[in-house]
Order: C-alpha cells, then sequence, then structure tokens
C-alpha cells in the first residue's frame, strides 16, 4: 500500500498523491499563465526588435517554455529575467536570423511597433525612431532596453551580459549619438522649409 | 520632456501591430509552452508543433507523473469500458424523466475525418496522446467545424486533439452540441473550478517537535527522504496521511490514534521539525479500501479516482461524469456511509448557467443542425453554418 505524500507549491511530489497533484499542478500552472499573460506582449516586442515575426514568436515560445521549467527561480519583478532569457535565446538560437534582418527591415519593424501616443505628433515620432537608426545595434538595445523596457541601468546590463560601468559609457554615448541625430535632423527639415 | 522621455512615450504595447494574428496566437502558444514542457520536448518552434500538444494541457499535467508512481489499485476506467458508443446505462443520471439536461464540459477532443469525441478521464502523456477514459461522441457539428473552432483548421490532419468546451445535450451516451469552443475562447461559458483553497496543506501543529535522528546522507535527496519517511509513518496505527506545509515546509503526519507515541517514534527517524496530530476522516486504508471499490460500482460514469489528505480532513476523490442523486447513491452504496461525508466529487458534465442559455442560445428549434435530435435543439451559433458542408474538404486532414 503507498502511502501519500503532499508538498508545497515548488516542490515536485514525491508519493503517488493525485488529488494533491492535481492541485499543486492547477496552482502552478495558474501562476505560469498569469505571469504569461502579463509578459508575453513584453517579450514577443523585444523578439521583435531583433527578428523578423515568425523567428520571434518562437523565441518568445522559447522564452516562455524556460521560463515555465525553472518557474520556481523566475524572480519578481519578472521581465528583467525574461528579457534576458530571451536575449540569450536569441544569441545562441537565433543568430542567422538576426542577421537575415537588416538594419533598415528591423527601423520599419520599430516604426510598426512604438506606439502613437496622443502627445507625441506623427513627425516628431517619425524623427524619433528615424534617431535610433543612427545608433549601432549594441547602442540601440540599450537605448530601449532602458526607455522601452523601463529597465534599471543593473538590470539592463544584465540583459546585455555587460558590467554596469560599461553600460553607463554606452548608454551615454548613444543618448550623445542620437541627440546629435535628431539636432541635425531637425536642423535639416529647418533648411529646407 | 526631453527626447528619451519623449521615445519612452514610444514604448510598443500591441505586437499585433506588427504581427497580425498575434492575439489569437497568444493562447495557442501557451498551450503548447505547457505540452512541450510535460513532454520534455527538445525545441520544435512552436508552431510547427501539432495540434495534439494543446489538447492535453492540464490533464497531461496529472497524468504524466500519475503514470510513473506506484499505484495500490486500478484508478482510471479499465481498458473494456473505453468505448466510442457507451452504454447508454453510463448516462442515465444526467437524464431527467427521459430528457437530455443541458451541460458543459471542458476537455481533450479528438477527432478525424469522420467523427470528434470529447474525453472523460485520463489523457496519457503520449505523443499523440491518449484517451485512457471513455471517449463520448459529439454530434452535431462536423468535424471540420470542430476542428476550426478549436483553432486547429490550417493544420488539418488525419486525426487531431484539441482543448476546447462544448455545451450540448448528453444522451444516451453522445453529446449533442450546440455551441464548441476553443480553449481560451473568451465567450465560452465558464466551466466551474476549484478554488484556491480548496485543499488546505497548511501545518498540523503550532509548535513542531524537533526531529533527534543524524541526518542520514542516504536521504540527502528530498524523494529519498519522503520516501524514508512515508514509509515509516505509513505503518503507524490509525495511518491518515502526510504532507509537507505549504510555508513552513514542515512534515504532518495525521493519525487517527496514538499520536503522543508516534510523535515519539518519528522523531527518532527525522532529523527536522515535523507536527503530528489527528484531523477528520477516515484512515488511509480505509480509503484505499473504499476506493477500491468505487471503480465497480460505478463504472464508465467515474474515473480518475484518488484518495487524499490535508489539513481539512482526509478525503476519497473522484471524477465523475455529473454528479447528481442517482451517482450519489451507487457511492454510497459502495464505500460505505461511513466514507460518503469524505468523498469528493468533480463532475465532468456540468449544469449550464440559465443566465449564459438565455444570453446566448435561443429557443427554437434547430432546423439547420446536421444531425436530428428529439428534443428542442438551440440552432448552432453562427458562422458555423458558413463553414459546414464544403468547409469540410478544406480543412480536410492531409497527413498525421
Amino acid at each position: 500500500m503507498a502511502p501519500a505524500m503532499a508538498t508545497n507549491g515548488k516542490r515536485a511530489v514525491t508519493n503517488w498523491f493525485p488529488a494533491t497533484l492535481k492541485g499543486v499542478r492547477d496552482e502552478n500552472q495558474a501562476r505560469f499563465t498569469q505571469l504569461y499573460r502579463e509578459y508575453a506582449d513584453r517579450v514577443m516586442s523585444y523578439c521583435l526588435r531583433h527578428l523578423a515575426p515568425a523567428a520571434a514568436e518562437d523565441a518568445t515560445s522559447d522564452t516562455f517554455l524556460v521560463a515555465w521549467r525553472r518557474f520556481d527561480t523566475v524572480p519578481e519583478p519578472a521581465l528583467p529575467w525574461l528579457l534576458t532569457t530571451a536575449h540569450n535565446i536569441i544569441r545562441n538560437r537565433y543568430r542567422a536570423q538576426t542577421r537575415d534582418l537588416d538594419l533598415k527591415t528591423k527601423l520599419a519593424q520599430l516604426s510598426q511597433l512604438a506606439a502613437e501616443p496622443a502627445e507625441i505628433t506623427a513627425g516628431r515620432r517619425a524623427e524619433l525612431l528615424a534617431a535610433l537608426s543612427a545608433l549601432s545595434d549594441d547602442e540601440r538595445e540599450l537605448v530601449l532596453l532602458t526607455s522601452w523596457d523601463g529597465l534599471s541601468g543593473a538590470e539592463a546590463a544584465a540583459v546585455a551580459g555587460i558590467s554596469h560601468a560599461a553600460l553607463r559609457v554606452r548608454l551615454h554615448r548613444a543618448r550623445q549619438k542620437m541627440s546629435a541625430a535628431l539636432a541635425e535632423h531637425s536642423l535639416t527639415i529647418r533648411s529646407t522649409t | 520632456m526631453n527626447d528619451f522621455e519623449e521615445l519612452s512615450k514610444l514604448t510598443p504595447t500591441n505586437p499585433g501591430n506588427l504581427v497580425p494574428g498575434w492575439e489569437a496566437a497568444k493562447p495557442r502558444m501557451l498551450n503548447q509552452i505547457l505540452a512541450r514542457a510535460e513532454k520534455g520536448n527538445p525545441r520544435v518552434p512552436w508552431r510547427m508543433v501539432s495540434a495534439a500538444a494543446a489538447a492535453v494541457l492540464a490533464l497531461v499535467a496529472t497524468i504524466a507523473i500519475w503514470q510513473q508512481l506506484p499505484r495500490p489499485n486500478p484508478v482510471a476506467i479499465p481498458p473494456g469500458t473505453t468505448s466510442k458508443t457507451p452504454n447508454p446505462s453510463d448516462s442515465e443520471t444526467v437524464s431527467t424523466k427521459g430528457q437530455a439536461q443541458l451541460v458543459m464540459a471542458q476537455g481533450a477532443i479528438y477527432g478525424d475525418a469522420k467523427s470528434v469525441s470529447i474525453c472523460f478521464g485520463a489523457v496519457s502523456a503520449s505523443f499523440p496522446s491518449k484517451c485512457g477514459g471513455t471517449l463520448i461522441p459529439i454530434i452535431g457539428f462536423t468535424p471540420a467545424q470542430i476542428a476550426k473552432k478549436l483553432a486547429y483548421p490550417d493544420q488539418a490532419e488525419a486525426s487531431w486533439e484539441g482543448l476546447g468546451t462544448v455545451v450540448g445535450y448528453f444522451e444516451t451516451g453522445q453529446l449533442q452540441a450546440v455551441r464548441v469552443y476553443g480553449a481560451e475562447d473568451p465567450s465560452a461559458p465558464v466551466i466551474p473550478g476549484k478554488p484556491n483553497n480548496y485543499y488546505d496543506f497548511g501545518p498540523l501543529c503550532d509548535t513542531p517537535t524537533q526531529g533527534q535522528a543524524a541526518p542520514n546522507p542516504e536521504n540527502a535527496a528530498p524523494d529519498a527522504a519522503a520516501a524514508a519517511l512515508t514509509k515509516v509513518a505509513a505503518s503507524l496505527p490509525g495511518y491518515q496521511g502526510i504532507w509537507r506545509s505549504t510555508n513552513s515546509g514542515y512534515y504532518n503526519i495525521a493519525l487517527t490514534e496514538g499520536v503522543a507515541e508516534a510523535r515519539a517514534k518519528l522523531a527518532k527517524v527525522l532529523a527536522e521539525k515535523f507536527c503530528v496530530g489527528t484531523i477528520p476522516g477516515p484512515t488511509n486504508a480505509e480509503l484505499l479500501k473504499a476506493q477500491s471499490a468505487v471503480i465497480p460500482a460505478l463504472g464508465g460514469q467515474a474515473a480518475m479516482v484518488g484518495v487524499g489528505v490535508a489539513r481539512t480532513g482526509t478525503f476519497l476523490e473522484l471524477d465523475v461524469l455529473i454528479d447528481d442523486q442517482g451517482i450519489r447513491s451507487k457511492l454510497e452504496t459502495a464505500v460505505g456511509t461511513a466514507i460518503m461525508p469524505y468523498t469528493k466529487l468533480s463532475p465532468f458534465f456540468h449544469p449550464v448557467p440559465q443566465g449564459w442559455v438565455a444570453k446566448n442560445l435561443s429557443a427554437t428549434n434547430s432546423s439547420t443542425s446536421s444531425q436530428s435530435s428529439s428534443h428542442s435543439l438551440p440552432s448552432p451559433e453562427p458562422g458555423y453554418q458558413s463553414d459546414a458542408p464544403n468547409a469540410s474538404s478544406s480543412a480536410a486532414p492531409k497527413t498525421r
């Protein structure tokens, strides 16, 4: 006769206990589903900054698969962890697909992805997005991790796999380049009107 | 507002701007992730995974581990009762005075070019999965219509699986469907679930006992430690069960008698803190004996029988086709009046809320249903008719 053993929500059930098992699985699945619903759009948007739509969907799926398999280790808040995982997955598994996406296509995807808030005019929106083209891929990554994903410096550095000090330097340089590009762009517009 | 504050205002909120169909893809992706994780499936692009993976979802989670665990008694419906044409007598508890009852159910749905069935009972973790319980035929819609509703129209195969909700009349072992919904369809009626506190795995005592045993290297692994402990605990008189508290992490051992003696005995074999106490309900042995009597008594009307323990008491849990007086009477005869108060029933078919019926189903007889029915049948929902019957060829199975 096998005795029954229950366990808490974060550990595997170790003995025959179907009713408990169902409860634990249901609880974990509900928590994971909540996580997925909260962050699927954010992770997908991140992947779309690096990959074409089809590959971005696969990378998003892979990211959440890792999250589900390591659910006990996913911290709160989960977004930096998820983006780090997505970054690693894209780097390790989708490197070829990232090379297939040229700068023009990337910028076009960014333009389609970007929100259209009422307080930003269409012209200003186009300027801001165009200024991103002045940045290298790495610089654009850092700028968007901090401005779009809302990560802190330390979190963005962790996602990008660089030191916090290096991030500060690169981010400062990227912002200078972007500001210069915006100034140049507005100068160009003024001189042609 | 500087440049970067303005840039942050452009933060994307909807990938669907770039990827049409993203909103519809999200729930399917979630299903695939859960199914892939259970199967230990290596990397397969999620869009390429067969629809089979999505079909099993929560059920697989249970069954995958079930199959690897020792079982004291058969717990699923015997193979002989698995049939696409269940015995009509199996359905008697869901009919009232010969009138079919409008019910709803959610589960794994299996289909091919000719027929569709919903699985009542265990779903195996194999790939493709298999229904280990009773397959209840779904009639009223073509297989292609249902496949489309389950969001697999583009991956139609010779046979397919999906997870969905069906509303219909259960009669003579068949489900006459009037509505079919995909797993994540928000318009589907809500199938009642178990509340979050359904099982209370809190500690059994306020002040735990400190074990006196020296740590055993052989029991270093949590599984080994739990197995060693349960072996000792199960030998105690009046053993009811054992669980590990959700928050404290203490082991809790429940007994109907001899608490003090058990505490002293367990302290000698445990190195960590633990609780010993008594909870309402029969012993583990009594529950297992009752469990063995359930399946022969209920046959195809019950599946997934198990015994359990929590702070609120021990219990015998089983899934039944429908929770009604008929099945409760049979159950009481099988397990006895002493066990009956500790029996938890989880019905597969639930009554459809009247409010949902009034809002979603018309009262007119269907003249368009593909199969006749002896009772009043609301019209199939809009959209289905445009698919039938020609749609069955466009969404027809291609390959497995």
